[in-house]
C-alpha cells in the first residue's frame, strides 16, 4: 500500500512538472508582447524594451525555465506583470470564492441529484417520469453559459428575485451565490440523477433485493441500506469527476455572474497577457484536479473489493 | 393511449431530425437571404412571415443564419472528433496493447499531463498562438480532445488483449499491427462510438463557449455561440437574436445526447 | 424727489448685485446652492483596475479611481487650466517653465510618514514624482512625456545620469523646468495622471505594493480594494480644497466603485437604486434618449448627461503595405464607399457623430467646414478607376484586423458589405486588443480598427501620430504616414507663440491628412450618463473624467 501511494505521488509530481512546462512553453510561444500590453499604446519603444528586459522576457527559453522551476520549488509563483501583486497571494485570495461556489454546487448536486434519481427510478415507466426525464435531459442539453444567461435574465432581471452579481462574505452572501450555484449545478444534477436512476433500477432488480421486498421489508429502508451502497461506487467516480469539472467549469458561470473567483482571474489574466498569473493558475488548478482524481482513484480501488484483490 | 404515443415518440423524433438535417444540408438551394450580410434598414425587426426568426442588428435574417450556424457547428464538431479519434485511437491502442512497457508509460504520461491541464485554458492558449478561424478551432480542440478518447481506448485494449482470440492470434504468429486493427479494435468499437458521440456534445459546447468569449469563428460567418453572445445585450428588446440560436444549439446537443444514450443502451444489451 | 430717486437707484443696484451673486452660487443643475455633507456615492466600472501608481496608469478605470486619490500640478476644465497643487506658473518662451506650488497641501495620513501624519508637499516631491516617470527601472507607461523634451531626461532614462537636470528646484515651493525646445502644450502634459505627485516615503516603504497602497493629496483615500468586487474611497479629512463658498471639500463620506462587467447588469443595478450613476447601454439608448438628444418620457425622473466626446473611431491603413500604401485614390475610394449615416443610425443607434476628420467637436481646432468623405458611390467608383481597379477588378483581398466586441464587429461587417458593393473585397480577422496593437506596431496588418481617446483636450496630441519622426515601431504612428508638409506645419505650430496661429496650423494639418486618407474616418464618440435625481455637482468632462470632490447627495 505504501509503495503504491509513493509511486502514485511520484507520478503526480512528474505530471505537474509536465503541466508547468507546457504552461511555460505556451506563454512564450504566444506572439503578443506582454510589455506592450502593460504599458499601452502611447508608450515609447524604449520603455517597452526596458520592461521586457526587467521582466526577463528576452532571455532565451532554456534560461528562463530553470529560473522558473527554482522559484516554484521555493513556493514563489512570481509577481503579476500588471499589478505587481504576488501570484500566490492572489490565488489564495481568489480561491475561496471558487471553492465556495464549487462546494455549494457539489452539495446541491448530491442533495438534489441523488434523491431525484431515486424518485425517477421508483416511478419508472410512469408518464410523469418520462416527461420529467425528457425535460431534464433537454435542460441539461443547454450549454452551460446559455443556462447561466437564462437564469441570470429570467430569475434576476425579469422576475427580479435574486441579485445577478455581487459577492459578500459569510451568511449575508448567500443570496448572491444562489443563481450562479444553480446555473453551475444544473447539468451535474441531471447527470447524477440519471446515473442514480439507472444504477438503482439495476440494483432493485437484483435477487436479494426482490427477496427482501417479498419478505415485506420497508421499501425505503431497502433502498437506503442496500441498493444505494452498491450504486455508490460508480456514482463516486462520477462525483469525483464532477467535482473536478465543476471547479474548472465554474469559468463561464464566474464570467457571467462576475463571481470573484479563480475562473474570472484566469480570464482577465489571459486577456492581459499576465503570464505569471496564467502559469500560477494552471499549476494550481492542475494540482487540485489531479489531486482530486487521484484521491477518487485511490478511494475507488480501496472500496471496490474486486479491484483490491485482483491487483 | 399514452403507451401508444410513447411508442411513436421515437418515430416522431427520428422523422423530425431527418427533416431538419436535410433542411440544413440543402439550405443553399432555397434560402433567399444572405447569411453573411444584410440590409441595415431591416435591422432588429421582430419575427414575421418575411423573417421567421426575426432580423439581427446588422440586418441579417436570423433563420438563415441559424441554419448556416448549425452547419458550421456540426462541421467543426464532426471534423474535430474525427481528428481526435485519429490521434486518440492510434495512441490509445498502442498504449493499451503495449501495456506496462516504455511505449505505454510515455503515452500514459502525455495523457496525464494533457488531461491535467485545464481544458479551456489550453484551447484558449492554442487559439491565441495559432489565430482564430474555423480550421484553427478544429486543430486547437482536437489537440486537447484526443486525450479522452485515448484513455478509453487504452482501457479497452488493456482488458481485451487478454482475451482468448487475441492470445490465439499471437500464438499463431499474427503480426502485431494486424492483431490491433483486425482483431481487437473491432471489438472496442462500441464503447469508442459511445464516447465519440457524447464527446461531440463537449466539442460543440466548447466551440460555442469560445465564440461566446470572443475567440472563435470569424465574422461574418455565423456561429451559434457567437450569435447567443451578440444577442445577450438585446434580450429585452430583441430577444430573437439569442433565443433561436440557443434553441438550435440545444436541439443539436439533445440529438447527440439521445443518440449516445441509445447506443449506450444497445451496448449494454 | 431727489432722495427717492437716489434710494430707488440704490435699491435697484443692490437687487442687481444680489441677483448676480445668486446666479453665481447656483450649482450645476440650477438648484440653490446648499450642498449637504455626508453619504456614499455608488458608481460602477466595467473592469478591474490595473494599478494605482500614477506612472503605471494607462487605462480609464485605474484613472477613475486614482484621480480621486492623487492630484497633479494643474487640471483642465473647459480647455482652460485650473490650478491644483501649483497655484501659478509662467513661461516667457514656452521653453522654460516656472511652477509655483501651493504652501498648504499635505499628503494623506499614512503609516509611511513619521507619526503617521502626512507632511507638506514641496518642490522636491514634484521633482521626485517626475523623475520616477523617466526611471528606466520602473514600469513607467509615461516616459515619453518627458524623455525627449526635458533637458537631461534622456540621459537619466538611459541610465547615464543620476538625476534629470531639467528639473531645477529653486526653493521649497518653486520648480523650474527646462525644455530642450519650445513646447507650448507643456501644461497639458503636466495635467495628465503621469504627473500626479507621490511621496517618496510611500514608494520606499511599500515598494512593489505601492501600486495598491496609494498615498496622495487628493480628496479621497483608498479605504479598501477587493478585486472584481469594489473599490472603496473614504474622505480625506485633511484635504486642502475648498468650494467657492470656502467650505471644506469633499462633501461625500465615501465613494464606492463597484466592478460590474456587463452593461445590462450595471444598468439593472442602477434602476434598482444600487448605483447613483450609469452609462447608457447601446441596446437601450434609443429607449432612453430621443432623437433630439433629450430624455424620453419613461426615464424623465432621472438626469441625463450627454456630450460629444473627444474620442475618434477609425480604421487605420498601414501605408507600407501594398496596394493600399502607395495608392491614395484607392484609400479615398474606400472612404467614399462607406455610408456612415446608416451605420450611425442603425448600429450605433444615433450614439455618436460622423467624423469627417480626426479632430472632434470638443477641440478648439475643430473644423466644422471640413469636407471629408461624404458617402458617394459614384465618386467611390470613379476613384477606383483612377486607382487602377475599375469595379474592383484585380484588387486582391484586403484584411481588416479588429478586436472583439458586438458593435465593433457589426460595424466591420457592415463596412465589409458596403465595400463589396463597389467591388472591394475584405476579410475580417477578429482578435483581442493586445494582439491587434502588437500586430499594428510590427506592421503585420493592412488595415486595423482603432479608436483614439485623447490624453488631454489639446489637438496637438492628435497630431503626433502623423509625424514622420514617430513612425512605428519607435513611436505610435502606426500607419507609417509621412508627409513633410505636416511635419513642417507641426514644427511651426510648436514654435509659434500664439494659440490662434497654432489652431490654424492644426487645421491645415488635418486637411492634408484627410486628403491623404491614411484612415477610414468613421465616428466621434458621445458620452452619456444617467444620474439619479438627488445627485448634485456631478460634472463629466469630454475626457470622461469626473471629480467626486464636487459631488453631493441631496438626501
Amino acid at each position: 500500500m505504501i509503495s503504491y501511494l509513493a509511486r502514485k505521488i511520484l507520478f503526480i509530481i512528474l505530471v505537474l512538472l509536465g503541466v508547468s512546462f507546457i504552461a511555460f512553453l505556451l506563454t512564450y510561444v504566444v506572439p503578443t508582447d506582454p510589455a506592450r500590453a502593460i504599458l499601452g499604446l502611447r508608450a515609447d519603444d524604449q520603455s517597452v524594451q526596458n520592461l521586457r528586459r526587467n521582466l526577463g522576457l528576452d532571455d532565451p527559453l532554456y534560461l528562463q525555465y530553470p529560473h522558473y522551476l527554482y522559484r516554484i520549488m521555493n513556493g514563489n509563483l512570481g509577481y503579476s506583470f500588471v499589478t505587481n501583486q504576488k501570484v500566490s497571494a492572489l490565488i489564495i485570495e481568489r480561491f475561496p470564492a471558487t471553492l465556495k461556489l464549487s462546494l455549494a454546487a457539489f452539495g446541491l448536486t448530491v442533495v438534489l441529484g441523488i434523491p431525484l434519481g431515486c424518485l425517477l427510478a421508483l416511478y419508472r415507466g410512469r408518464y410523469i417520469e418520462n416527461l420529467l426525464s425528457l425535460s431534464l435531459i433537454g435542460g441539461a442539453s443547454l450549454p452551460v453559459f446559455f443556462t447561466a444567461l437564462l437564469f441570470s435574465w429570467i430569475v434576476g432581471s425579469v422576475l427580479n428575485l435574486l441579485p445577478v452579481s455581487g459577492y459578500e462574505e459569510g451568511l449575508k452572501g448567500i443570496k448572491f451565490i444562489i443563481l450562479p450555484c444553480l446555473a453551475l449545478s444544473f447539468y451535474p444534477i441531471v447527470v447524477i440523477a440519471c446515473l442514480t436512476r439507472s444504477n438503482l433500477i439495476n440494483a432493485l432488480d437484483e435477487d436479494y433485493i426482490r427477496t427482501s421486498m417479498a419478505y415485506g421489508f420497508s421499501q425505503w429502508i431497502i433502498i437506503f441500506k442496500y441498493a444505494l451502497k452498491n450504486t455508490f461506487l460508480s456514482v463516486l467516480t462520477t462525483l469525483g469527476n464532477i467535482f473536478a469539472a465543476l471547479f474548472s467549469g465554474a469559468f463561464f458561470v464566474e464570467y457571467i455572474f462576475s463571481w470573484p473567483g479563480i475562473g474570472l482571474l484566469a480570464v482577465d489574466s489571459v486577456m492581459r497577457y499576465d503570464f505569471p498569473i496564467i502559469q500560477g493558475i494552471v499549476l494550481f488548478t492542475s494540482s487540485v484536479f489531479i489531486a482530486v482524481t487521484t484521491v477518487v482513484d485511490i478511494l475507488y480501488s480501496y472500496l471496490d473489493p474486486r479491484i483490491r484483490f485482483c491487483k | 393511449m399514452i403507451c401508444n404515443l410513447v411508442r411513436y415518440r421515437k418515430l416522431f423524433k427520428f422523422v423530425f431530425v431527418v427533416t431538419l438535417m436535410s433542411l440544413v444540408l440543402s439550405a443553399d438551394l432555397f434560402l433567399s437571404y444572405d447569411p453573411l450580410w444584410g440590409d441595415l434598414k431591416e435591422s432588429l425587426q421582430s419575427p414575421s412571415i418575411k423573417h421567421f426568426f426575426g432580423v439581427d442588428l446588422v440586418g441579417r435574417d436570423v433563420f438563415v443564419r441559424v441554419i448556416y450556424g448549425i452547419r458550421i457547428s456540426l462541421l467543426i464538431a464532426i471534423s474535430t472528433q474525427f481528428f481526435s479519434l485519429l490521434i486518440g485511437i492510434t495512441l490509445g491502442s498502442l498504449a493499451g496493447y503495449f501495456h506496462d512497457t516504455l511505449v505505454d508509460r510515455v503515452i500514459s504520461y502525455v495523457l496525464a499531463v494533457v488531461w491535467g491541464f485545464p481544458f479551456l485554458l489550453l484551447v484558449l492558449a492554442i487559439t491565441t498562438a495559432i489565430g482564430p478561424g474555423v480550421v484553427q478551432i478544429i486543430v486547437a480542440i482536437s489537440l486537447v480532445n484526443w486525450v479522452g478518447i485515448a484513455r478509453v481506448v487504452r482501457g479497452e485494449f488493456i482488458s481485451l488483449k487478454e482475451r482468448q482470440y487475441v492470445l490465439a492470434a499471437r500464438a499463431t504468429g499474427v503480426r502485431k499491427g494486424r492483431i490491433i486493427f483486425r482483431h481487437i479494435l473491432p471489438n472496442a468499437v462500441s464503447p469508442i462510438t459511445v464516447i465519440a458521440v457524447f464527446g461531440l456534445v463537449d466539442i460543440i459546447t466548447i466551440e460555442a463557449g469560445l465564440s461566446f468569449l470572443g475567440f472563435g469563428v470569424q465574422p461574418p460567418t455565423p456561429s451559434l455561440g457567437k450569435m447567443i453572445f451578440e444577442g445577450k445585450d438585446f434580450i429585452q428588446n430583441a430577444w430573437w437574436q439569442s433565443v433561436f440560436p440557443g434553441l438550435a444549439l440545444t436541439m443539436i446537443i439533445l440529438f447527440f445526447n439521445s443518440l449516445g444514450d441509445k447506443l449506450n443502451r444497445e451496448k449494454r444489451g | 424727489m431727489k432722495k427717492t430717486f437716489l434710494v430707488s437707484l440704490l435699491l435697484i443696484f443692490v437687487v442687481l448685485i444680489i441677483n448676480d451673486l445668486a446666479s453665481e452660487e447656483k450649482g450645476e443643475q440650477g438648484q440653490p446652492y446648499a450642498p449637504k455633507y455626508g453619504g456614499t456615492f455608488k458608481s460602477a466600472i466595467e473592469s478591474n483596475i490595473k494599478s494605482l501608481d500614477p506612472i503605471e496608469i494607462n487605462d480609464v478605470f485605474s484613472f477613475h479611481a486614482a484621480s480621486q486619490i492623487y492630484e497633479g500640478l494643474l487640471d483642465f476644465q473647459d480647455k482652460k487650466p485650473v490650478p491644483m497643487l501649483a497655484k501659478s506658473w509662467e513661461s516667457k518662451d514656452n521653453k522654460t517653465w516656472i511652477i509655483h506650488l501651493r504652501k498648504d497641501v499635505f499628503f494623506q495620513d499614512d503609516k509611511c510618514f513619521s507619526e503617521g501624519k502626512g507632511r507638506l508637499v514641496t518642490a522636491q516631491d514634484v521633482k521626485y514624482s517626475f523623475e520616477r516617470l523617466v526611471d528606466p527601472n520602473l514600469k513607467s507607461a509615461g516616459a515619453w512625456l518627458f524623455k525627449d523634451i526635458v533637458v537631461g531626461a534622456a540621459l537619466f532614462f538611459n541610465g547615464e545620469a543620476k538625476e534629470v537636470t531639467g528639473f531645477k528646484i529653486k526653493d521649497d515651493f518653486t520648480l523650474q523646468i527646462d525644455l530642450t525646445n519650445p513646447y507650448p502644450p507643456f501644461l497639458f502634459r503636466l495635467s495628465t495622471n503621469f504627473c500626479f505627485i507621490v511621496p517618496r516615503e510611500a514608494v520606499e516603504k511599500y515598494g512593489k505594493n505601492f501600486s495598491f497602497h496609494p498615498v496622495g493629496t487628493g480628496p479621497f483615500k483608498l479605504a479598501s480594494y477587493a478585486p472584481d468586487r469594489e473599490i472603496r474611497l473614504a474622505r480625506n479629512l485633511r484635504y486642502w480644497g475648498r468650494d467657492s463658498k470656502d467650505k471644506k471639500l469633499p462633501y461625500l463620506d465615501e465613494v464606492n466603485i463597484r466592478i460590474i462587467r456587463d452593461d445590462m447588469i450595471r444598468f439593472a443595478n442602477f434602476k434598482k437604486g444600487n448605483l447613483n450613476v450609469t452609462k447608457i447601454p447601446l441596446a437601450l439608448y434609443p429607449q432612453i434618449v430621443t432623437k433630439e438628444k433629450k430624455l424620453s418620457k419613461s426615464y424623465n425622473k432621472y438626469k441625463l448627461i450627454l456630450l460629444p466626446g473627444l474620442e475618434v473611431q477609425y480604421y487605420g491603413f498601414v501605408l507600407n503595405k501594398q496596394p493600399l500604401g502607395k495608392n491614395k485614390a484607392l484609400r479615398q475610394a474606400i472612404n467614399f464607399a462607406i455610408n456612415k449615416k446608416e451605420i450611425l443610425k442603425y448600429i450605433l443607434k444615433g450614439k455618436g457623430y460622423i467624423a469627417k476628420g480626426f479632430i472632434a467637436p470638443g477641440f478648439s481646432a475643430y473644423n466644422a467646414e471640413l469636407e471629408g468623405y461624404a458617402y458617394d458611390l459614384e465618386k467611390a467608383k470613379q476613384k477606383l478607376v483612377e486607382a487602377g481597379y475599375p469595379k474592383g477588378k484585380g484588387l486582391p483581398e484586403i484584411e481588416i484586423l479588429l478586436n472583439a466586441g458586438t458593435e465593433i464587429e457589426a460595424i466591420a461587417t457592415t463596412i465589409q458589405n458596403q465595400l463589396n458593393k463597389v467591388g472591394i473585397h475584405c476579410k475580417l480577422s477578429v482578435t483581442d486588443f493586445q494582439t491587434l496593437i502588437g500586430k499594428a506596431f510590427k506592421g503585420d496588418a493592412q488595415v486595423f480598427r482603432m479608436w483614439v481617446e485623447p490624453l488631454y483636450p489639446e489637438s496637438e496630441i492628435l497630431m503626433v501620430q502623423f509625424l514622420t519622426k514617430n513612425v512605428a515601431p519607435s513611436g505610435w504612428n502606426l500607419y507609417r504616414y509621412s508627409n513633410s508638409k505636416v511635419d513642417r506645419f507641426f514644427e511651426e505650430a510648436m514654435l509659434s507663440r500664439s494659440q490662434k496661429e497654432r489652431i490654424e496650423k492644426y487645421k491645415k494639418i488635418e486637411e492634408i491628412v484627410v486628403e491623404d486618407a491614411p484612415w477610414i474616418f468613421l465616428f466621434f464618440g458621445e458620452i452619456s450618463r444617467l444620474l439619479e435625481p438627488h445627485v448634485q455637482g456631478y460634472v463629466l468632462d469630454e475626457l470622461q473624467h469626473v471629480k467626486y470632490k464636487s459631488v453631493w447627495l441631496k438626501q
